[in-house]
């Protein structure tokens, strides 16, 4: 019992909570700027902690961590692109909420979403770790088949009502996925002998020019028309008790849903915003709502994602196997102290393990602190007229793209996605299955092959084992279901025009 | 506010014109080309070196990850940079595995000039602590009397630790069912305790922090002396296979890198492999330390690739 | 208008799908236990090829036509125009930064992108040709310790 109070009380340490504080402001500036991700932002301070206590260290990269994810929010909200691949989902409701002056509400939404779906994550990560690490373990290529799957059934939900384009947009970027080397063989698809696409499309690029390069040039198509500012609502911004009450189903399944996609060593915070917003849309009375600027899809997608730091810890401290990418930079991070990851820490570290705890603690409640504090600075952004923040936007862009890799080439690539995204959403065809198509189609192929090597290629091990079998007959589901509902959609609008 | 104006002006002069003259090496800050993503065991020793570096050269030394195709795209990265010194590669054994395949279109010898070793870690045959092999002749015994069955978790084909499984196959004349994780070791080891594959060929240090818990279990090592940190576990050269394979990770430049230049990486970064925290660190992350100098180690890559050459040949995986 | 535009749209989609085919048919679609590097692609292009029919038989049957927002005023040939030079600025932009470096070549882009997009305050365009590049370069190359691109010319 001792080492639970000298574990909380390690973590709130002077040094520590100035560690935890940095950590999260650090990790806000980052996720929000566009192609530098949490991953690279944790590796790269990892080094530098090497002096500090494990305490003070761990304190300092959770903090990072949490506001990473928490970050890219702001940038997807106010501009249109996703500072970290996990924010994707953030952008459906969370710009066109900006279009309309609702910025702030968005942005506290998000904020609060990110703190309550991390401290659930947490209270998840504590009180029942090694039985969602079970939960865990038993995921494998087959069901990380049927995980993808479900996730690309998602595609019809985020077309709206184009849902013939929203596949064509899908299968395009399961096509684009395919791009470099085949990652089960080794021979190289689709490169052209062009020695950059070796290593295929980097997504952050893909993602940045179809959401934010797109936007930054329908910007400069209606620039001349535009001649006011939207004016940004910033009062009466914190949601009321009554209105977090109305949401906390929402706010609950979001985190859950982030909480377990995060214990899964496959799948990582992007993945849980995706399947969180579509669990919302599919599960809400005004599903039409979604992609308009309904809070709803803000909230769903900002609490799965950072529900996905609690649970991305359940496997790294119960069996040393990281939950997602940031998680392996941890682990390694762990190991530098000489600490030894896996079951073996809660033994012989219980009050650091238990500081780890206090530390995402305080870190997830800096969320709220700073992401509401900040509103009225970060709404002050979109106050610049587009004709100065379009080339900040695309510099900002560009040079993203770039930094992932020191590539130039992927800054072209960014800009070659804009120019496709802007002229996808010139045809009406939805931009968002493409890019979820890039995020899940190498893991549906792999998981697949993988699968049939496994099973000697009887294709029989899909529907032998319950839980992927299960998935794929939720996405069969969730397919028939999604395009009954987009029918009915339609039908509706045509009565009301005729 | 002229005044304001005027001071503005005068930064950005000084930045556009903050351009470095050459012949004094190193004049600006050098960046490490890490050919695997972070978190794993190059990226965090390429990190490590960048910090206890920084100082040495007094310089920045950043690492940048260049991830894909099993190291190949961050190799192929680093051969076209700018042979000026300012970009180092960490090379990884798929140097010298790539081009054998036919996966890359170079040779190391026409466009690396090798700085020096920095580490080698052995494959290992890892299985659950709970399973019913306790030695690897148990292993093996199984292994025959149902050939490719039993599920050994490997990386992509052509990459090291799937070569390690070859090896083991080629070696003791067994046959299994390799199952390919394009993610790296990690992935591997999570499905290795989830029970879905029964075995993994990757390094002791991937596995440590497991076999040190009691959940998994080391049957053999594939190097020439016992491992360190695991000195129950009998090298397979004790039990009688001729069996010494594992990952390696070098620092090279572009060839046309001035000799001159490529003293100053070697002699500063030796300085850094040597400091007290870098051994430290890499003793608690399971990396063996593994100093060689550039003629030494050019030596050991012209054996690895006639070994690699042999299994390659032997598995049918060069190129036709 | 928009018919026109649809049927091109389905036209470059049946297009795509069948080179995509072609492409995955040279690589080894290996059978069905063991699929190859050709399999995935190759499947997919054929659901888009599917798909795309399907649009084009949409677009054919369509009798009405889909109705705009009256309120959004629509955009000119001018408008088109500009997004069109916008992304030729940029590629331009790119391409020069690989021999320039981003410290020369940002301030000029920013200064023409904002008189493009309609900005003619001239110490509003001096401050943000200045200001904009300085405060990327500080907090990515200086707090970040995130590189910029160089310059090829002058190494």
């Amino acid at each position: 019992m001792e080492d639970i109070f000298s574990g909380i009380g390690l973590a709130f340490s002077p040094y520590a909570i100035i560690a935890v504080i940095c950590g999260v402001v650090g990790g806000i500036v980052v996720g929000a700027l566009p192609g530098l991700s949490a991953t690279m932002a944790v590796a790269i301070l990892t080094p530098l902690s090497f002096g500090m206590t494990p305490a003070v260290s761990m304190a300092m990269l959770l903090g990072t961590y949490v506001g990473a994810v928490y970050g890219g929010s702001i940038s997807a909200i106010l501009i249109r692109t996703p500072g970290t691949p996990a924010a994707c989902a953030t952008i459906f409701d969370g710009y066109p909420m900006t279009q309309r002056g609702e910025a702030g509400k968005a942005l506290g939404w998000a904020a609060l979403g990110s703190c309550v779906g991390g401290m659930i994550g947490l209270f998840f990560l504590v009180v029942s770790a090694p039985l969602i690490t079970r939960f865990a373990l038993s995921f494998s290529a087959p069901e990380y088949f049927g995980l993808a799957i479900f996730g690309l059934s998602i595609i019809i939900s985020v077309s709206g009502k184009h849902v013939t384009r929203g596949m064509i947009s899908g299968a395009a970027g399961l096509l684009v996925a395919t791009i470099g080397m085949d990652p089960i063989q080794g021979s190289t698809r689709f490169i052209f002998n062009s020695m950059d696409l070796l290593g295929g499309i980097s997504l952050i690029s893909a993602l940045i020019g179809l959401f934010a390069v797109s936007e930054a040039f329908n910007s400069a198509e209606t620039v001349m028309r535009e001649s006011e500012r939207i004016k940004q609502i910033i009062n009466g911004l914190f949601p009321l008790w009554r209105e977090i009450k109305g949401h906390a189903v929402l706010i609950l399944k979001s985190a859950v849903i982030g909480t377990f996609i995060g214990a899964l060593p496959g799948a990582g915070a992007d993945i849980a915003a995706f399947v969180s917003y579509n669990e919302a849309r599919r599960s809400s009375r005004t599903p039409e709502k979604f992609g308009t600027g309904f809070v709803d899809g803000v909230i769903a997608a900002e609490t799965g994602n950072n529900a996905v730091t609690g649970g991305a810890m359940i496997p790294l401290l119960t069996l040393a196997i990281p939950g997602d990418a940031v998680t392996a930079v941890l682990l390694g991070a762990l190991m530098i102290h000489g600490l030894k990851p896996g079951p073996m820490l809660m033994a012989e570290n219980r009050d650091l393990v238990y500081s780890f705890f206090c530390s995402l603690f305080v870190g997830n409640l800096l969320l709220l602190v700073f992401g509401i504090g900040g509103i009225k600075v970060f709404t002050k952004v979109v106050a610049l007229t587009k004709r100065l923040l379009v080339p900040i936007i695309l510099i900002l862009c560009v040079i993203g793209a770039y930094a992932v890799g020191n590539n130039l080439f992927d800054a072209k690539l960014a800009l070659a996605f804009g120019v496709l995204g802007y002229l996808m959403q010139k045809a009406d065809f939805p931009v968002a299955p493409l890019a979820l198509a890039i995020i899940l189609g190498p893991m549906a192929e792999v998981a697949l092959r993988q699968s049939l090597i496994m099973n000697h290629g009887s294709w029989s091990i899909l529907a032998t084992r319950p839980i992927s079998l299960g998935l794929l007959i939720i996405a069969a589901l969730s397919i028939f279901f999604s395009i009954r509902q987009a029918q009915k959609e339609n039908k509706k609008r045509e009565a009301m025009r005729s | 506010m002229l005044r304001k104006l005027s001071v503005v002006l005068c930064l950005f002069t000084l930045l556009a014109l903050s351009a470095p003259r050459a012949g004094d090496f190193p004049g600006k800050g050098i960046t490490i080309i890490c050919t695997a993503a972070p978190g794993g065991g190059s990226d965090a020793l390429a990190r490590m070196l960048a910090q206890v570096a920084e100082p040495i050269f007094g310089q920045s030394v950043v690492v940048v990850n260049k991830v894909g195709g099993a190291n190949a795209v961050g190799l192929s990265e680093g051969a076209r940079a700018r042979p000026d010194g300012y970009t180092v590669t960490m090379a990884t054994v798929e140097v010298v595995m790539h081009p054998l395949l036919g996966n890359v279109p170079w040779k190391v010898p026409d466009v690396f000039k090798p700085i020096m070793l920095l580490n080698s870690d052995p494959g290992a045959v890892t299985v659950r602590a709970d399973s019913p092999w306790k030695t690897l002749g148990d292993f093996l015994a199984d292994a025959k009397k149902r050939p490719g069955e039993i599920k050994i978790g490997c990386t992509s084909p052509g990459s090291i630790w799937h070569i390690c499984a070859a090896a083991l196959e080629e070696a003791s004349g067994t046959k299994y069912n390799l199952v390919p994780y394009p993610g790296g070791a990690a992935p591997a080891v999570v499905d290795l305790l989830g029970g879905h594959v029964d075995a993994v060929t990757v390094s002791p240090a991937e596995v440590g922090p497991q076999v040190e818990a009691g959940q998994l279990r080391i049957l053999a090592v594939m190097s020439d002396k016992r491992d360190e940190k695991f000195t129950g576990v009998p090298t397979m050269k004790e039990l009688g296979f001729n069996v010494s394979i594992g990952t390696w990770r070098s620092f090279v430049v572009p060839k046309a890198t001035p000799d001159a230049v490529v003293k100053v990486l070697h002699d500063g970064f030796k300085k850094a492999l040597e400091d007290p925290k870098l051994v430290e660190f890499a003793r608690n992350r399971g990396l063996g330390l593994d100093y060689r100098n550039a003629a030494d180690f050019t030596r050991m890559m012209g054996e690895q690739e006639a070994m690699f050459a042999k299994i390659f040949k032997a598995y049918d995986l060069l190129p036709k | 208008m928009r018919k026109t535009r649809d049927l091109v749209a389905s036209a470059f989609v049946l297009a795509v799908a069948i080179f995509a085919f072609g492409a995955a048919m040279t690589q080894s679609p290996g059978q069905i236990g063991h699929p190859g590097p050709g399999f995935f692609p190759g499947v997919v292009a054929v659901f888009m090829f599917a798909m795309g029919i399907l649009l084009l038989a949409k677009t054919f049957a369509q009798k009405s036509e889909i109705e705009t927002d009256k309120s959004i005023i629509p955009s000119t040939r001018k408008d088109y125009l500009r997004v069109g030079i916008l992304a030729a600025i940029c590629a331009v932009y790119l391409e020069l930064m690989d021999y320039a470096g981003f410290v020369l070549v940002t301030p000029p882009f920013c200064l023409i992108v904002a008189l493009l997009l309609g900005e003619r305050r001239p110490l509003v365009l001096i401050l943000h040709c200045i200001l904009v590049p300085v405060a990327i370069y500080v907090s990515f190359q200086i707090l970040l310790s995130v590189p910029l691109p160089d310059g090829r010319a002058f190494y």
